[in-house]
């Protein structure tokens, strides 16, 4: 993905919002799109996730994510929406179609979509870039983390 | 020395330096030869050259007797010597100190011719003179005048046919020296010839050594591919053999060497393919033990806020919490079982792995372990477990309850993972007379695929993409050490796999157990 257009996109996103396309979405909701086969991680994120965008249970909509789970790629691919989700998610062991090429078939449908890579093993940067060269590998979260941690490192992404 | 001395190329050598020798020596001979003929020809020319001295001498002493100036004896000691000097020209002898050679034959009929004359002058001499005595001097002046003319005409014919010996003599001495010059000519182009084939011979001889000398140059610039040309007996053909043999011998070490490099490279891929799979699985079972760490670390955090921010009734319910909890506490189970797996791989790596063998009932244990399964299962999986056994049986077995509840788990654990939907029997059989159970886990799910089927029990097989790939070996083992074999296959109605193990059991049946 070119960082000058995810530079574009991101200023643009600073600026209030017409709708792109997303009526039922307040302008500061994001969303975010998380695939790993763990259903049990899956479940943790998206209550992890949800609760903290709800600054711990007051119902401030300064900063709401909406959080959307799949445990299987092929699932998550065929039922993905273009312009809906600020920010993906993805593991990289992922059964039936690894991470990255799940990123880069969603790429054809979202050009402008944005992506997080999560591993529980060893991130060996030079060697990904050299198979996956047109991803961009700037977000990695190794897990296991904190709740705290991964918001905070969502957030920062999406904000 | 001596082996020198026997050595062939020595010896060839020696035999054209001695044929050399033996031209010059050769040569210096006939040399010498034709020198010692020119000398004594030269001897006998001296003498024959005397006569003529001799004669005239003799005529003089003729002349003076007549004229009486001299007296007989002197006269006959100048025929004498004349005489004398004729005869040794002829036989030979010493002369005046000179060892005179005969006369060689071809000169005979001059010197017959000389001995004629000289016979016809003496008999005359003594006829006319030495007879006739001392008056005959002073007689008839006209036979002294007749006498002095006649001695002078016989003197004279005697001194004639000596010049020609002499002359003969002379044309021979000078066809002497001749003669030698030409032997003398060829036999320096003979040497010379000789001297001309030794060379080449001995380049011949020595040939091996510049072949030698040739394949040298050409190993030093790395070319290992020659042979030296090795016939002929001798050392240098020995020497060429050797040269021929040596550099095999360098060539199959090389090879040898080349061979050992290639298995070595061989053996290293290996050793690397093997610590690359060691790394794998590090890495793999590094990465499934963090994968349950994130749900117990969320939602215990999670967990811990809500708590504490005394959020209650709206947005959390009991049932939410409880749920935290489950998903905790499974995960929790899930990792102790991981690193048991991880351990016992260890242990069995180091052949370590101790077995607690203890008598039981294997139809109590079996039941237990469904049970226990039957209350993990996660509620979203439609999926039935059942248990069968064969009524009224007892099992009893000599084994580690432990390892063999971790069996039936796994294989149980299996088939649920590969089932969405569907049953799961489990069955335990046998027979009285065999001593052996036989467990089997029959489930309707997505079956075995055909390409890890022969690697099943096998370390790292896993379809799953959550598992290692450990279970089925970790089960291998432990049927296998209790005495037992365990095997798997896809059911014949194409849903789903069956997998079994055999057990060494004592089977009975109750009722006749009872009847005992």
């Amino acid at each position: 993905m070119d960082v000058f257009k995810r530079k574009q996109y991101f200023e643009y996103k600073n600026q209030p919002l017409e709708a792109k396309g997303s009526l039922e979405k307040e302008p500061s909701t994001k969303r975010i799109l998380i695939v790993d086969d763990d259903p049990d991680i899956t479940y943790t994120f998206k209550v992890g996730i949800e609760y903290s965008s709800t600054d711990n249970g007051n119902n401030s909509s300064n900063s709401r994510i909406e959080v959307y789970t799949y445990n299987d790629p092929l699932e998550a691919l065929s039922e993905f929406k273009p312009s809906y989700y600020d920010l993906l998610l993805i593991d990289i062991n992922l059964p039936n179609l690894n991470g990255f090429e799940l990123y880069m078939k969603i790429l054809e449908l979202d050009i402008n979509v944005k992506a997080c890579f999560m591993t529980a093993g060893q991130i060996n940067r030079e060697a990904l870039r050299e198979i996956y060269p047109s991803v961009s590998l700037g977000c990695f979260i190794r897990k296991p983390v904190t709740i705290d941690y991964l918001v905070n490192r969502l957030k920062a992404e999406l904000y | 020395m001596l082996q020198r001395i026997s050595s062939k190329v020595v010896s060839k050598i020696a035999i054209l330096v001695m044929l050399q020798i033996i031209l010059i020596v050769g040569s210096f001979g006939v040399l010498s030869y034709f020198q010692s003929q020119q000398s004594s020809l030269a001897n006998t020319i001296n003498i024959a050259g005397k006569n003529r001295y001799l004669t005239s001498n003799l005529l003089l002493q003729t002349q003076s007797y007549l004229d009486g100036t001299s007296n007989i004896s002197q006269l006959n000691t100048a025929v004498n010597n004349l005489q004398s000097n004729i005869m040794k020209l002829k036989q030979g002898g010493v002369i005046s100190g000179i060892q005179l050679q005969p006369l060689p034959i071809a000169f005979y009929d001059v010197w017959n011719a000389i001995n004629t004359k000289w016979t016809t002058f003496k008999t005359f001499i003594y006829n006319s003179l030495i007879i006739q005595g001392h008056e005959n001097r002073v007689k008839a002046i006209s036979y002294l005048t007749r006498t002095r003319q006649q001695l002078n005409i016989l003197a004279s014919d005697l001194i004639g046919t000596s010049d020609t010996l002499v002359t003969q003599l002379a044309e021979q001495a000078n066809k002497n020296f001749v003669q030698p010059i030409i032997l003398q000519f060829i036999f320096v182009i003979l040497n010379i010839g000789i001297l001309v084939l030794i060379l080449y011979l001995i380049t011949r001889i020595l040939k091996p050594i510049f072949l030698l000398t040739d394949a040298m140059s050409n190993v030093k610039e790395g070319n290992l591919e020659i042979s030296v040309n090795e016939k002929g007996k001798d050392e240098l053909s020995v020497l060429a053999r050797s040269f021929n043999l040596m550099l095999e011998t360098i060539r199959n070490s090389i090879k040898k060497q080349e061979e050992l490099t290639n298995e070595l490279a061989k053996a290293n891929e290996e050793m690397k393919q093997a610590s690359r799979l060691k790394d794998d699985f590090i890495n793999i079972a590094a990465h499934e033990l963090r994968n349950p760490v994130q749900p117990i670390l969320g939602l215990t955090q999670i967990l811990r806020s809500k708590l504490r921010s005394g959020d209650d009734g709206n947005n959390t319910s009991r049932e939410e919490q409880l749920k935290f909890l489950d998903t905790i506490m499974k995960n929790a189970k899930k990792l102790l079982l991981l690193e048991d797996n991880i351990l016992d791989i260890a242990r069995i790596e180091n052949k370590s792995l101790k077995l607690n063998f203890e008598k039981f009932n294997l139809e109590e244990l079996m039941s237990a372990v469904v049970q226990d399964t039957k209350d993990q299962i996660d509620n979203n999986n439609k999926i039935t477990l059942q248990y069968n056994q064969k009524a009224g049986t007892i099992f009893q077995v000599n084994a580690d309850k432990a390892r063999l509840s971790q069996v039936l788990s796994n294989l149980l654990s299996n088939s649920i993972k590969f089932t969405k939907n569907g049953t799961i029997l489990v069955t335990l059989e046998g027979k009285e007379n065999q001593n052996q159970a036989i467990i089997s886990v029959k489930d309707t799910g997505q079956g075995i695929d055909a390409e890890i089927l022969t690697k099943l029990f096998t370390k790292f097989t896993t379809k799953s993409y959550r598992g290692v790939g450990l279970g089925l070996f970790i089960c291998k083992t432990i049927v296998e050490a209790h005495g037992g074999k365990i095997w798997a296959e896809n059911n014949s109605d194409g849903k789903g796999a069956t997998f079994n193990f055999s057990l060494p059991a004592q089977i009975s049946n109750t009722s006749s157990s009872i009847e005992s």
